[in-house]
């Protein structure tokens, strides 16, 4: 029915298929049928196929830890580990939003603060839940990695190859570093150190270093609804760590420090 | 059949989605077939939409209606395979090479079986007008869902609804001259 303010071929429009002809077919839907509720192809694979798998992901294990074990001790190291290495296709949003928000029993859809890409096709993202939510201060961090399976695209628990690696979640149950400054547990994958935290607004950036002199310019992130956060990522090399947090002005300068030392559990 | 009730559920049933493809099959493939302009590509696209919907059914919030929650994860997949280099390599190919006098397959294909003239001059707008009108005159959807599923703003909607619907105005009087002079 044309309510009047539409154009008159409207109707033409609302009443019409575009086509005339049934495309979307009863043998179409019936092969979605027996894909979506078929054998699970990964059940399927054969021995031959699961072989190669476990090869190519040992492989990229090895890799990741070749990585980190080889990376030269620098003086400078402003941009996080993330940067180095193979990065896999662009992560696109709607797959992204799938895979973080997966088995979310709250309902609502969590807002990405970071992405970021790290070695071994694998990418970080920190998030947190909207206001409306009521959940708020808890900082979500997830890795998702991108897996190719030789062209078996139905082979995997992700979508279009990407997985859930690493997931975290729960309250932010952080320590004051300094007036401004607030970090929460430290938490570990891998090879790497997540560190992140709150800030005040009159603090522009943070900056971690080690006792080695090494040091890692953390990202500042600000969030719709619940203030200024900060993230940074450090190679996990020793069993025992320490590192000096200083909160920086807008020149870089260096308004206080403290030093955490980083508990490893055995 | 509502579907409300999905969104407090867990798992999608076989009997839930030999439903959904029942009464949105038809409409996800027209979404796909038309940013895409390729039956190859709109066969894929609506297999994988319901393989999605089925496998990822935690994804629907309720917030929306079902079929545009379906429509949103047509036209996320539609335009991650018009950005794909298959779709540059196979379907910009196809458009290219029968320039000149030659119609290329599809093309053919839309003057055979598009189901009026409407149809048949929607196909030629750019895709973004193709589906502002698809998603306003065919689904009646509300401009502030419009926008929603297009990640765009509400005004934004307003003024390529306002062009599309001009410049089929236009090709329909053209068409209609052309005719009569004919």
């Amino acid at each position: 029915m044309n309510n009047g303010s539409n154009p008159e071929w409207y109707d033409a429009l609302k009443l019409d298929q575009p086509l005339r002809s049934r495309t979307f077919t009863d043998k179409m839907a019936a092969d979605i049928h027996n894909r979506a509720l078929g054998k699970p192809a990964r059940q399927a694979m054969s021995w031959r196929k699961r072989r190669t798998l476990g090869a190519v992901l040992i492989a990229a294990a090895l890799c990741f830890i070749v990585f980190f074990t080889n990376m030269p001790e620098q003086s400078l190291v402003t941009d996080p580990p993330s940067h180095a290495g193979a990065t896999g296709p662009e992560l696109d949003r709607e797959i992204r939003d799938l895979l973080i928000n997966y088995r979310s029993k709250t309902g609502w859809k969590k807002q990405v603060l970071l992405q970021k890409p790290l070695p071994d096709n694998q990418v970080i993202i920190y998030s947190v839940m909207p206001k409306e939510s009521g959940l708020k201060d808890n900082i979500y961090i997830d890795i998702l990695q991108w897996k190719d399976y030789g062209g078996s695209k139905a082979i995997g628990t992700g979508v279009d190859g990407w997985s859930h690696m690493f997931s975290v979640d729960g309250p932010y149950t952080y320590m004051t570093v300094m007036d401004g400054v607030t970090m929460d547990a430290v938490t570990t994958v891998g090879n790497m150190h997540l560190f992140h935290g709150k800030l005040a607004y009159d603090i522009d950036g943070i900056r971690l270093s080690d006792s080695s002199g090494n040091y890692w310019d953390a990202e500042t992130v600000q969030s719709q609804f619940s203030g200024n956060y900060w993230f940074a990522i450090t190679p996990a090399t020793s069993k025992l760590e320490e590192y000096t947090v200083a909160a920086l002005d807008k020149k870089g300068k260096v308004m206080g420090t403290n030093k955490y030392l980083l508990p490893i559990a055995e | 059949m509502d579907y409300s009730y999905l969104k407090y559920a867990i798992e999608m049933d076989a009997q839930t989605l030999e439903s959904l493809m029942r009464d949105y099959g038809q409409e996800i493939w027209n979404y796909a077939f038309l940013i895409c302009r390729s039956r190859s590509m709109a066969d894929d696209i609506a297999q994988e939409v319901f393989l999605k919907a089925y496998r990822h059914l935690e994804s629907f919030r309720g917030e929306a209606s079902v079929k545009t929650w379906l429509l949103r994860i047509t036209r996320n997949l539609s335009y991650n395979y018009r950005n794909s280099a298959f779709f540059r390599r196979t379907l910009l190919l196809d458009r290219i090479i029968p320039s000149g006098h030659h119609r290329s397959a599809e093309q053919a294909y839309l003057d055979e079986e598009a189901s009026n003239e409407v149809w048949r001059q929607v196909f030629n707008l750019p895709a973004k007008h193709r589906e502002v009108l698809l998603l306003h005159a065919r689904h009646q959807l509300p401009l502030v869902e419009i926008a929603s599923l297009l990640d765009i703003p509400e005004g934004t909607v307003k003024s390529r609804l306002y062009i599309a619907r001009q410049r089929l105005s236009k090709l329909l009087k053209e068409d209609d001259a052309h005719e009569q002079w004919v």
